[in-house]
């Protein structure tokens, strides 16, 4: 349910008043940028996604139609904006696999001690498929069926990707744990 | 063995001592928690992650506000090109309209009457020619209207009726009373009927009788003009009083597809440059090469093409020419894909060219108009040398493959279509040249890849050529 001051922006948004739209970017643009981190692999290709997701958000927001939660439609479009973003730099020049991710992985930790920039950092360090298929099934909450959808892949593909991307943040756990004790 | 071990042993051998309450606890505090596994990996992570949120970097509001602004510019060209099209066509169709009722044959409608200020010099009301008349007199000395028979209406010029450019007389309206040797007009044999019922027609009298012979009166007056010598002719169009005609009743120069000014230069050229958009579509036969299609897709966006033309046109009558000529065009995209370097992910932006050589061959026909025209273009065109040049990305491959080298690319792509509408206009008059601004379409339906290459890439594209248009 939309809280009157968020309806308010909207709507001042949607009549172009600049002071509202800039409210609701404030308002919206950490936890937006939050999401752009985890799909990202840099800092500066972050913004650039946020910078993008910001202008379909305003461009789509007559789409709105004031159901639903704002704040998890302007993340559902973001998603897709980092989605496509990806797509874009799919075929990087890269070969990263299993055997490529560095051993030393930050400081020594106890796994539960572990803060968000550390995990977030474990999560940049995936290579992209593994990324983007984790942070939507783990963290999002999509199905390996939409994953498949979204990402144009086999869900099978998705299923495997998990799988790996776990099997190596569980052995970037277990390398900060050993060096913890 | 000693006793002393054996006292030891027997004493000490079975004891148990006693363990602290707390043991188990303190070894358990220090054992390493195990990692999670599975989907209570996932359940770490998001329960850490799920609200994570971001430090917005300064300025980004503003980089948002500019980014905003300068992106409807493509929308803009897009509107702006719209409207030029519908402008031209506007601008057009009512002087279509206006050249084909000066071909048209039917009488003028009521609002077409001329203004009752034009002088009428002869007691009688004069009338102006019918076609029929008009079709009867040779020399272009056409068009004068005599005190022949109370007719009683003045009609708009018709334009059937009008001389030629160039024509000694360009009267439209009424003339004095002309002094004729009336013995050729009366050596006439009468008119036919059907001639007789057309001039009636043409006359708003309310009499068919008098519409006779008024018709009749004027033959044979025009025809006895039809034998006065040039001078005379010439003495009657500088007659004072023929410019006291409104100029929008003065008859216009037949529409033409050349030069207004210069309508017998048959042969023109056209230099034309013009920017457009090249849609790259890719497809595969065999499955197997899907991924090279995605990763194409995926990699490479439409850049600005642009293309150069000299072209001849031969103007084949009023309205139709023929258009050929040679092409240079140069279709251009973009290829993005990261590359890494020493670890760290380095974005590279490069740009493919397809360069083509063609020949395009266009039948042209062109609407009615002013110094504003547009022609209709269409026909094929003859594609002589195809080359590309730039790189691509291959799912296989390491690092980007050249365009020329693994492209499979075609020599020449055969023969395309295109289609183009030519919006002209005249500017000066002494020494005019014609300003051209072409909007076209080209489609190849060949494929720009060889038979059997992995993936088919083909090409439409769309633009706007602007160009200049001059006779030799």
């Amino acid at each position: 349910m939309l809280s009157m001051k968020e309806k308010e922006l909207i709507e001042g948004a949607l009549r172009g008043d600049e002071r509202a739209s800039r409210a609701l970017f404030e308002r919206y643009a950490p936890m937006l940028m939050g999401v752009c981190q985890r799909y990202c692999r840099t800092q500066a290709e972050a913004e650039d996604v946020l910078q993008d997701a910001f202008i379909r958000l305003f461009e789509k927001l007559p789409m709105f139609g004031f159901q639903g939660s704002f704040a998890g439609w302007a993340r559902r479009l973001t998603v897709n904006v980092a989605l496509k973003t990806y797509q874009r730099k799919r075929y990087t020049m890269e070969q990263n696999g299993i055997d490529h991710l560095p051993e030393e992985g930050g400081a020594p930790t106890a796994y539960a001690e572990l803060g968000e920039q550390e995990l977030l950092e474990m999560i940049k360090a995936l290579p992209d498929g593994y990324r983007l298929v984790f942070n939507l099934y783990a963290i999002e909450g999509y199905s390996h069926k939409e994953i498949g959808e979204l990402l144009n892949i086999q869900e099978a593909s998705s299923r495997s990707q998990l799988l790996k991307a776990r099997k190596m943040l569980q052995r970037q756990l277990e390398i900060r744990q050993r060096i913890a004790i | 063995m000693s006793q002393l071990d054996d006292l030891f042993r027997q004493g000490l051998g079975g004891r148990k001592a006693e363990v602290p309450n707390d043991l188990w606890d303190r070894i358990q505090a220090n054992r390493p928690p195990t990692v999670p596994q599975d989907e209570q990996l996932d359940q770490f992570f998001a329960s850490k992650l799920r609200d994570h949120t971001g430090s917005v970097p300064a300025g980004m509001w503003e980089r948002i506000v500019a980014a905003r602004a300068a992106k409807p510019r493509f929308r803009y060209a897009a509107v702006a090109l719209v409207l030029l099209l519908a402008l031209t066509l506007g601008l057009v169709r009512p002087w279509a309209a206006d050249a084909d009722k000066g071909a048209s044959p039917l009488p003028a409608s009521e609002g077409e009457t001329a203004p009752s200020n034009i002088p009428a010099p002869h007691p009688g009301p004069a009338v102006e020619t019918s076609p029929v008349a008009a079709a009867e007199v040779e020399g272009g000395a056409t068009s004068l209207a005599l005190p022949t028979s109370p007719a009683p209406a003045l009609r708009r010029p018709n334009l059937a009726s009008t001389p030629r450019p160039g024509a000694p007389v360009s009267a439209g309206g009424t003339l004095p009373p002309v002094t004729v040797a009336r013995n050729t007009a009366e050596d006439l044999a009468p008119p036919s009927a059907a001639a007789l019922a057309a001039a009636a027609a043409d006359f708003s009298a309310p009499t068919a009788q008098q519409n006779v012979a008024s018709a009749t009166a004027e033959l044979r007056n025009l025809t006895a003009l039809a034998t006065l010598e040039n001078t005379d002719l010439a003495a009657l169009a500088t007659a004072p009083y023929l410019p006291t005609i409104k100029r929008q009743y003065r008859p216009k120069a037949e529409p033409s597809g050349s030069f207004r000014a210069a309508p017998r230069h048959r042969f023109q050229t056209e230099f034309l440059f013009g920017a457009a958009y090249a849609h790259q579509q890719f497809s595969v036969t065999d499955e197997a090469n899907r991924p090279l299609r995605e990763t194409r897709e995926v990699t490479e966006f439409a850049e600005l093409s642009h293309q150069v033309s000299l072209r001849g046109r031969y103007q084949m009558g009023k309205r139709l020419a023929l258009l050929g000529g040679l092409t240079y065009a140069e279709i251009r995209n973009r290829v993005e894909y990261s590359l890494l370097v020493n670890g760290t992910a380095t974005d590279i932006n490069t740009n493919n060219q397809i360069r083509q050589l063609e020949i395009p061959l266009l039948l042209g026909y062109t609407l009615p108009g002013r110094r504003l025209q547009v022609s209709l273009n269409a026909g094929p065109v003859v594609n002589v040398l195809t080359s590309a040049r730039g790189r691509f990305l291959h799912p296989d491959a390491p690092a980007p493959l050249s365009l020329a080298d693994d492209g499979n690319y075609r020599r020449n792509t055969g023969i395309g279509l295109m289609a183009s509408l030519s919006t002209t206009y005249l500017v000066g008059k002494q020494q005019p040249f014609v300003l051209l601004v072409e909007p076209f379409f080209k489609t190849y339906p060949g494929s720009f890849t060889v038979a059997g290459a992995p993936v088919q890439e083909d090409y439409w594209v769309a633009g706007l050529q602007l160009g200049v248009r001059k006779s030799f």
